[in-house]
């Protein structure tokens, strides 16, 4: 029986696929090629009179021991029932000729019906919002003003209706668990309680979702959406401070949010700008990659290039093709290039640039200063040139530089101060690390 | 008369297809069908698809990664044979306390080890330890060198594996598999990255201590890949690239013409087969016809600076692990993908000197200590630190017991193969400063909290290269493969 049940989600796409079949050829042979189709849709819907009158058996059979809301679940099992007599009515019709009148009105009745009872059926199994919600996740958090949210309503509530609805909702009540209210929340299901304020490891609520995936009795099942850290960690901190339903956010609750949210989100080597900008040209691209040079999306979907000028060669033609695409690119490596203080003007141009590398090449003093048109830029590497702390004291113009490094120049340690109070949020780097050699580095114990 | 003797060809042709043919080949060919679709592998049309995209280029492209990475370049020291972390990182002054007793027979009860038979007796930590840095972490004596730069690692001290055997735990380790047949970390990076420098290649292997890993050269190996995603072995001395140079009175123009007729031809074969092997074999010829100038160049580490020398204790032309830490920051320099380092010689059973704890293990740890620190200062100071990964440790760890192998004492102070706790470091690539995850029991055999596996160490590299473990597969045998297969967590605990 139970099996047989179960067996529903299956059958039913069998009516669904047969009746539509015969409602396209009801509609489809005006033509002469088509005419000679009509004669099989009799038979077709006998085939899907029986598929439908199964899927119907099943469904009777899983409705008896499923977890579903019978409310919600008699539209579906009605309209299922309408559909297949619908379908019997037509197929008898079918053979009658002086129904023929009537014959395009059945098949458009049926079509109805077949759309209704799929859609109920859908909904009961994946979730009332399915078809129209969008995939918002930590997002949904990330927008809530911490200050003034209220915690289950703004910050557990999205989670749970994102997550467990779908199975523990009006819908369904799988374990005879509701989590869409906070009373069905507290009563918890068939297993007993599944909240208990101020204890997460007592919580069944958590600690099925902390079980391994691979464990049966893991939640969200294997197949569906699985909780993301954060997520996982707004539930644990409501928990453990008392999981109330009314409360704002407390003010000592307010860092553990704030660290939960920034800790756990991967931050970019250095931020890329929001947005997307148009695509680079290809053309220039392509004459970028000709010269030897690395050009790639910073990551697949962006448009925004990383350019490596690694066997680069002709350093003046990458340079004008680069500028081509300067919208796009923020990332350059140029370093170990014959790059000469002429070459800076070119490169300034590059105005969107965040990480630059020109260590190791022929700038001096004199030509950086032209750089500082590169306002956008957090991070340069001007390691192993020639150069002195007051040519690097011209780059006023780098208010974002986060990194500095400037590691083989005639930059020392005495220079540092005078440069951080130029550049107040740069590490700056000036290298010259010693690992001294103790005699313990090259004898050996016997 | 050519036409002639062609038609007659074609019509003994026919004459042979016979209806008994015709019926068998189509039984054969339905069968044929059947069999593609469970062996994906094999089937040689979708191949040709798929390939399609590599054969109009290069497999080794360059490629944007899933999504914004934190680290360009990984450098993997694998210290085969397994050190001990209890005479390196996880202090446990509760096992000094036990020295010299009888294993309780708790720790013992349904285990297995390597060598380990009947009751053996505890071992104490073999070495002094101290804390340093501001991440208080402790450091024993055996790395005076590495302990100035704890503030930079963070230590994974619950790293756990299933295999106690060395073999098995390293493929398992790099592979993500103890048994043969997968790729290897490196060549599914490969596999998703390309090499930066079309003149080096993206995956290169360095190996010292005398002997190759116990698992073989599966560990850098391509498995289901397409073989020219395999780690290239360089080495140190000598030829860096084996069978790479031009024979004698053969000129480089020569050469260039020579491969480019092989390929031209192997063109054509690929066209009528749609075997992938001849493209990866093609991409080879082309690699190693450029990697016969940049190779010599980027693996001599003559040209280095006096106080880069000093600073790692290399001495050019021998083979050591300190020469390859070196190298390995000059190939990442140069845009390398992956750089994998074996040494070999970290398995100290106790049974002979060289093997002991307290001997030949003291030595090995002063052959990688102040390498490995230079490698992690040196990479910071040129600004290569935030976007490499560099990786440190084992295969597996020790038992706090000492191993008495056939239930005899050792003549030595050595421990057994342990899978239950080791220790792991890792730094810059986007991992935090100073930082320890993870934690044993106060005798260090078992891990108690932060317990993580290959698989998740595997899937933290792959996120830092900006890649979604779970996402980047290939297909084969019927089904998407994966580093990670169906295990592993990215470690998010660890990440800045």
């Amino acid at each position: 029986m139970e099996f047989i049940g179960r067996l529903h989600p299956l059958l039913v796409h069998l009516p669904i696929g047969i009746l539509l079949l015969a409602v396209l050829f009801e509609w489809l042979p005006f033509r002469k090629p088509y005419k000679s189709l009509r004669r099989s849709i009799r038979i077709i819907l006998w085939l899907g009179f029986f598929a439908a009158l199964s899927a119907v058996g099943s469904g009777l059979m899983l409705m008896e021991n499923g977890d579903y809301d019978l409310q919600s679940v008699r539209l579906h099992q009605y309209s299922g029932i309408a559909l297949t007599v619908i379908t019997l009515v037509y197929a008898w019709a079918r053979g009658q000729k002086r129904l023929k009148k009537i014959y395009k009105f059945l098949s458009v009745l049926l079509l109805a019906l077949v759309t209704t009872t799929g859609h109920l059926g859908g909904t009961l199994t994946h979730g009332e919002n399915f078809l129209f919600a969008s995939a918002s996740q930590d997002a949904a958090v990330a927008q809530v003003d911490l200050q003034q949210a209220n915690f289950y309503a703004d910050l557990v509530k999205p989670i749970l209706e994102n997550k467990c609805y779908t199975c523990h909702g009006a819908g369904k009540q799988k374990g005879k668990l509701r989590l869409d209210a906070p009373e069905h929340i507290v009563k918890g299901g068939k297993g007993g309680v599944v909240l208990v304020a101020g204890k997460t490891d007592e919580s069944e609520l958590i600690n099925r979702v902390l079980l391994p995936l691979s464990d049966d009795d893991h939640m969200p099942p294997k197949a569906k959406s699985q909780l993301t850290e954060i997520e996982i960690e707004i539930l644990k901190l409501w928990i453990a401070s008392g999981a109330d339903f009314e409360k704002s956010v407390e003010s000592n609750q307010l860092g553990a949010l704030q660290k939960i949210l920034t800790n756990k989100k991967p931050e970019p080597v250095a931020e890329i700008p929001e947005g997307n900008p148009n695509a680079a040209n290809p053309i220039v691209v392509n004459e970028l990659k000709q010269l030897g040079a690395v050009v790639l999306p910073v990551a697949n979907g962006s448009h925004y290039l990383s350019v490596n000028l690694v066997n680069v060669v002709a350093i003046d033609s990458a340079l004008d093709l680069l500028v081509k695409v300067k919208q796009q690119t923020v990332w350059l490596k140029a370093g170990d290039l014959a790059i000469k203080d002429s070459h800076l003007g070119k490169l300034a141009q590059l105005n969107q640039l965040i990480k630059l590398n020109v260590e190791r090449t022929a700038i001096t003093d004199t030509g950086l200063s032209q750089l500082n048109a590169l306002t956008q830029l957090q991070y340069l590497n001007l390691n192993q040139n020639n150069i002195l702390a007051t040519g690097v004291k011209e780059l006023t113009g780098l208010k974002n530089l986060r990194s500095l490094f400037v590691f083989g120049t005639n930059i020392t340690a005495d220079d540092v101060p005078a440069l951080q109070s130029i550049f107040p949020n740069a590490k700056i780097e000036i290298g010259n690390y010693v690992v001294p050699t103790l005699e313990t580095d090259t004898t050996l114990v016997k | 008369m050519n036409e002639k003797i062609i038609r007659e060809l074609q019509r003994n042709h026919l004459e042979e297809t016979t209806r008994r043919h015709f019926l068998r080949e189509c039984i054969a060919g339905m069968g044929g069908l059947a069999l593609a679709s469970v062996f994906g592998s094999c089937n040689p049309f979708e191949k040709k698809d798929k390939y399609a995209a590599l054969f109009s280029s290069n497999p080794l492209a360059p490629k944007a990664p899933q999504f914004i990475p934190k680290a360009r370049s990984v450098i993997y020291l694998h210290m085969a044979g397994a050190p001990s972390q209890l005479e390196l990182f996880d202090y446990k002054p509760a096992l000094h306390k036990l020295d010299g007793q009888d294993c309780p027979q708790s720790l013992l009860e349904g285990k297995k080890f390597a060598f380990i038979r009947g009751v053996p007796k505890m071992l104490g930590p073999q070495a002094s330890f101290k804390q340093y840095g501001q991440s208080g972490a402790w450091v024993s004596e055996n790395l005076p060198h590495f302990s100035s730069i704890v503030d930079e690692v963070t230590f994974l001290k619950a790293m756990q594996t299933d295999q106690f055997n060395h073999g098995p735990a390293q493929l398992l380790m790099h592979t993500g598999s103890a048994r043969l047949g997968r790729p290897s970390m490196g060549s599914w990076v490969t596999y998703g990255l390309g090499s930066e420098n079309q003149n080096l290649p993206g995956f290169v292997v360095l190996t010292s201590g005398g002997t190759n890993p116990d698992a073989g050269k599966s560990v850098w190996g391509s498995g289901f890949l397409p073989s020219v995603y395999q780690g290239v072995q360089c080495r140190s001395e000598g030829d860096p690239v084996l069978f790479i140079k031009d024979p004698e009175h053969v000129t480089r123009d020569l050469r260039k013409a020579s491969i480019d007729a092989i390929n031209e031809v192997n063109k054509i074969h690929y066209e009528e087969k749609g075997d992938p092997e001849i493209l990866s074999r093609i991409a080879q010829y082309e690699m190693a016809y450029r990697m016969q100038i940049s190779v010599p160049e980027v693996m001599n580490i003559n040209d280095e600076p006096r106080y880069i020398h000093e600073m790692y204790g290399t001495k050019p032309g021998e083979v050591s692990l300190a020469n390859n830490i070196l190298l390995a920051r000059k190939l990442v320099e140069k845009g390398v993908r992956f750089v994998q380092i074996f040494d070999w010689g970290w398995d100290s059973h106790g049974t002979d000197s060289n093997l002991a704890i307290d001997v030949g293990f003291v030595n090995k740890c002063r052959t990688v200590d102040k390498a490995m620190t230079a490698l992690v200062l040196d990479l910071k100071q040129r600004g290569l630190l935030d976007e490499t990964l560099v990786v440190w440790g084992g295969e597996f760890g020790r038992t706090p017991m000492a191993e008495n192998r056939e239930g005899k004492k050792n003549p030595f102070k050595g421990r057994d193969h342990h899978t239950e706790a080791f220790t792991i470091w890792m730094a810059g690539g986007g991992v935090k400063k100073g930082f320890t995850y993870g934690e044993t029991d106060e005798i260090g055999y078992s891990a108690i909290a932060g317990k993580t596996t290959p698989f998740d160490l595997q899937a933290t590299i792959l996120n830092q290269l900006g890649f979604d473990h779970e996402k980047l597969t290939y297909e084969f045998q019927g089904r998407p493969f994966r580093l990670t297969d169906v295990h592993g967590k990215v470690i998010h605990e660890i990440l800045t």
